[in-house]
């Protein structure tokens, strides 16, 4: 059963708790920031940075502020692992997407891919990072880190359809305060790994309104298609889950 | 706080005024978003509209500094619109006592003021109070009149006092919009119904004002005329901006008290003078017992009834001795050492440069800290010269939290065992350990070479062991029986006892850790049913009570205000409780009724408290340094202020804007922990202030460029965070800007920046002296 992060952006206070439990668990350096005129920080992701709140603020009587948690939002069709020239990437038994460093060759096509520019290139191998929905915490049954940390109710992790339907209920629950309040990532490019509570309209919360993977993408896939046939597939997917299978067991003895 | 977080989500409607809990208490939220879940509403009091504001119901912004007049504004509204809980007024309040017909208020001023040249040029102080009492009979009584319409009874002072606050004055007072300050007053006042409860939650914002102690007193007034303390839901919450600053507190750490809140001895006072000034009914008629315990406890049987228990040892208070003050002591060369233990006054204190140059007049500083901190350093921040500076200066190296054990009481005053998570870091000791061997090698001097007066250092009780022991000190603090050292569980044993036979080192502790093997602080048994109270999790002061004064939560005939959730209810036969009772349940509840505030000698909460250093009922005052002026009187300012430096005060001709300082989630206080923490630097790196759209064009400034700020006493240079979240406010009919500023940097550590405190003012609330941080008068340019 796949498993999805509901984030209820009704509910966020912006502590940033969830990027520095983020930052903690997968032991990321921090990046040198400047102020740069809002309390948004990072603004952007890098190859260290794979959990950031974003600051949507609007004028008005009153001030909206809306505040987003994003990270890579686990596309059940991801575009980032059609493009994979190599195959490193891959979508795990939970639903998550997770990049194989050692098979990447950081050629940078999943970034361009990406119909919400998430994935980096970076860190000392030069290779693509970007949030693992902490597959080495919920392989072993516990929440991932954003999840854990919040203390709020705004992110928490769990059977998609249960998510969906409690979104769905919370929409409902808070129309008076919030008319234009929506469900997000249900219907997106065919469903994602995330369910957005918003508020809002998607793009009065930093997300795009009608996700699109480009053009050039599809033709990438196109040209792809017959070099990964032969390549097997199942020989990918079976490399994948015996490497996940192992990172989570790596990381359970560290915990215990 | 009188209720505690968990009972948060019980509010019908929570406002957060003077505070910014989702940023400075995110924990918070989890239980305020119970009670939205529940239906209820979040108003959001504040200059700025800030994280918790995006989370509200209803957001109306104020002028810093005028929370009084918010106050007075509200509690008129609900007297006229007859929104007050009229049988909560009459049972649990002294509205029915009748007071002096010599009392009033005259242009800002209460009867039996006196110029005091000590406090400062056209400073006064109230040194005739008489008109400021009860009128009694013959046998002492208190006169009432029940039906709350004779002229000189509380409730008539009260509504006339409050009628001059109507919603057109508090509007242009506090910038706060008529229509807006109607929809919160309305919303709020809602809670004034049985059956409702309404929660103010409040911190620093409402307390770092010259008038700080009287903005909580409004808030207890409007509280206690919408009958909401005492119930589940309700309450006057002080959410504390540190994790143990309710624990320091009720040890003792202000100035102005002893443990437990006691009063601090005053200078030339014996024990048969302090005694004598106890509170003649209520609880606070044990206090000799307590004082008495608290002797005991640091003196043993050196302490006996025939030499007072020693209360001679004790240093006696002169002067005000507050953090303000005693900084102004050292700048005159008064104080030679200073130790500084998980405190930074040269980021955190008011005027800051002027800290640093008055730390160069010390002999020595001892600074316990994790970190080089900005005080440690003060000699070489980059407006002193270090060469000037003759200060030999030692820097201890005290551990983390989490590398000691010991308890930590929280804002609901529950107070929790906390264990050693892991070794400290290095050489890195706690606290404890530090000043154990430096009073042992204090005591060995007074031994070995006496001086003057070595009997309150020889003679005390210290025996935690070599390495001192928390378990220890925590049955110190609980308290036992003198003569066998058998612990204490509760009141009952100061009560049926004599001064003496138990000693105690803070007597609201009794009962915390009764059981030396099982503790009730270290409990963690989470409740099956009940009202969120919790009772075997952690132990509450007073006598593990949840909520206090929670008598108030019922009728004379012990029926709920509120029935659903409640700590009390009568049954017909007896109490059905949720909670510590602060009454007497073994008797029926027409017994107890109109009996619910222990702590005042009359057992009602005070309308009218003529306890106040400068007045019973609150008055709006203006800011020390204000845009405006006073509205309501001639009076400028709070009249009982100690001014220390005239000359440091600015006028709005020069420094046109209103200036505020604030935290912000990602740093902690003085920044001393989490400026040296590279993830929380990478979320908040820079130094900045927020001002509106307007301003920014008035002085040519794109969101992101360096301002300069000055106020009279410093100027500092910063970013500017240009946002329409800051927005200029309508002031007695003049548009006024804000300029807000994080308090959080200084000269070291990982992340530096400009300390707004440079620009704050060197003065204080009247009645505490804490400092008045949140509002001040500076100028704004673009730097460069």
């Amino acid at each position: 059963m796949a498993k999805v992060k509901l984030i209820d952006v009704t509910k966020c206070c912006a502590c940033k708790g969830c990027q520095t439990a983020c930052k903690n668990w997968n032991q990321l350096p921090a990046q040198e920031t400047t102020f740069v005129g809002s309390m948004e920080n990072p603004s952007d992701f890098d190859a260290n940075t794979w959990c950031r709140v974003m600051f949507n603020e609007h004028d008005g009587d009153p001030v909206k502020w809306y505040f987003s948690k994003f990270c890579c939002l686990h596309c059940s069709d991801p575009a980032c692992a059609s493009v994979c020239p190599v195959d490193a990437i891959g979508k795990s038994s939970l639903g998550s997407v997770n990049v194989d460093q050692e098979t990447c060759i950081a050629c940078g096509l999943c970034v361009s891919a990406c119909p919400f520019n998430v994935p980096r290139l970076g860190g000392t191998d030069g290779k693509m990072y970007k949030c693992t929905q902490c597959f080495d915490r919920t392989g072993n049954q516990l929440n991932p880190a954003c999840a854990k940390t919040c203390p709020t109710g705004t992110v928490s992790f769990g059977d998609k359809d249960a998510k969906i339907s409690e979104a769905n209920d919370r929409v409902a629950a808070i129309s008076d305060k919030h008319p234009n309040a929506q469900v997000y990532g249900v219907e997106e490019l065919g469903g994602l790994g995330t369910i957005y509570v918003l508020p809002d309209a998607p793009d009065k919360c930093g997300l795009p309104a009608d996700p699109q993977v480009s053009l050039s993408t599809y033709f990438m896939y196109a040209a792809l298609a017959p070099i990964k046939t032969l390549a097997a597939v199942g020989l990918t997917v079976g490399f994948m889950h015996k490497f996940l299978e192992n990172k989570a067991a790596a990381q359970k003895e560290n915990i215990e | 706080m009188t209720n505690h977080w968990i009972d948060y989500q019980h509010s019908d409607v929570i406002m957060n005024i003077g505070g910014n809990t989702v940023e400075n208490h995110p924990v918070s939220m989890k239980w305020i978003q119970k009670a939205l879940d529940n239906g209820g509403k979040l108003i959001v009091v504040d200059p700025r509209f800030t994280r918790t504001a995006a989370l509200a119901d209803v957001y109306a912004p104020i002028r810093p500094g005028t929370n009084t007049a918010f106050f007075a504004g509200l509690i008129n509204y609900a007297i006229e619109n007859n929104m007050y809980h009229e049988d909560y007024v009459k049972m649990y309040t002294n509205a029915s006592s009748l007071i002096d017909p010599a009392f009033a208020l005259s242009d800002g001023l209460f009867t039996g003021s006196s110029a005091a040249p000590d406090l400062g040029p056209g400073q006064r102080a109230y040194t005739d109070k008489s008109t400021w009492a009860y009128q009694r009979d013959e046998d002492g009584e208190i006169l009432k009149d029940e039906t709350l319409e004779d002229e000189n009874c509380v409730w008539q002072l009260f509504k006339k006092h409050y009628s001059r606050y109507d919603v057109k004055t508090v509007s242009e007072i506090t910038g706060c919009p008529e229509d807006k300050f109607e929809e919160v007053a309305e919303l709020f006042c809602s809670t004034g119904q049985a059956g409702k409860a309404g929660n103010i939650s409040y911190a620093m914002g409402l307390t770092q004002f010259t008038h700080g102690s009287q903005n909580t007193r409004s808030c207890c007034l409007i509280q206690l005329i919408l009958g909401n303390v005492g119930i589940a839901g309700g309450g006057v919450n002080a959410q504390r901006g540190q994790v143990n600053v309710q624990g320091a507190c009720d040890m003792g750490m202000l100035y102005h008290i002893v443990t437990g809140y006691m009063p601090m001895p005053r200078d030339g006072q014996d024990l048969e003078a302090y005694n004598a000034a106890t509170p003649p009914g209520g609880f606070w008629v044990n206090r000799p017992k307590f004082m008495a315990a608290m002797l005991k406890a640091w003196y043993g049987d050196k302490a006996t009834a025939d030499n007072d228990f020693c209360f001679d040892y004790l240093p006696k208070l002169d002067k005000n001795r507050s953090s303000v003050a005693y900084y102004t002591y050292m700048a005159k060369g008064e104080i030679n050492g200073l130790f500084c233990f998980g405190d930074n006054p040269v980021v955190g204190g008011a005027n800051t440069s002027s800290k640093r140059r008055a730390q160069a007049n010390l002999d020595w500083l001892v600074v316990s800290d994790m970190y080089e901190n900005e005080t440690a350093a003060f000699w070489k921040a980059p407006d002193m010269n270090p060469a000037d500076v003759d200060t030999e200066v030692f820097l201890l190296p005290a551990c983390l939290h989490f590398e000691k054990d010991g308890t930590v009481t929280n804002s609901g005053r529950w107070i929790q065992w906390r264990y050693k998570a892991q070794e400290p870091y290095g050489d890195c000791k706690s606290d404890k350990w530090i000043i154990d061997k430096i009073f042992k090698a204090t005591r060995k001097l007074y031994e070995e070479e006496e001086g003057v007066f070595p009997e309150p250092i020889v003679d005390m009780v210290w025996d935690y062991g070599d390495e001192p022991d928390s378990a220890k000190i925590a049955m110190e603090i609980n308290g036992y029986y003198s003569a066998d050292g058998k612990l204490i569980s509760g009141f009952g044993d100061f009560i049926n006892s004599e001064p003496g036979d138990v000693a105690a080192g803070s007597w609201i502790y009794a009962g915390y850790f009764a059981d030396e093997a099982n503790p009730a602080c270290q409990s963690r048994t989470p409740e099956t049913e009940g009202i969120g109270s919790h009772l075997e999790w952690s132990f509450a002061w007073p006598a593990n009570r949840r909520i206090v004064y929670n008598r108030a939560s019922c009728d004379a005939e012990g029926n709920p205000w509120r029935e659903d959730v409640t700590p009390f209810k009568w049954d017909g036969s007896e109490w059905i409780r949720y909670d510590n009772a602060d009454f007497n349940v073994n008797v029926p509840p027409e017994e107890t009724a109109g009996k619910g505030f222990i702590m005042t000698p009359e057992l009602q909460s005070r309308l009218f408290a003529p306890g106040m250093v400068d007045g019973p009922f609150p008055e709006h005052y203006e800011p020390w340094e204000s845009v405006t002026e006073n509205k309501m009187s001639s009076v400028q300012f709070n009249p009982c202020s100690e001014v220390w430096y005239p000359e440091d005060r600015g006028s709005a001709a020069d420094y046109p804007y209103i200036a505020t300082t604030y935290r912000v989630v990602e740093h902690y206080q003085s920044g001393a922990m989490t400026r040296n923490q590279p993830w929380l630097n990478e979320a908040m790196p820079e130094m900045f202030c927020e001002i509106s759209p307007s301003l920014a064009d008035k002085i040519g400034v794109q969101n992101g460029d360096m301002v300069e700020i000055e106020s009279k006493r410093s100027t500092i240079q910063c970013k500017a965070c240009v946002t329409p979240r800051v927005k200029p406010l309508m002031i007695n009919g003049e548009e006024k800007e804000i300029v807000g500023m994080p308090f959080h940097w200084g000269f070291m550590g990982l992340s530096t920046g400009a300390s707004a405190n440079d620009l704050t003012p060197t003065i204080g609330c009247a009645n505490t002296t804490i400092p008045e941080y949140k509002a001040f008068i500076c100028d704004i340019r673009r730097a460069g």
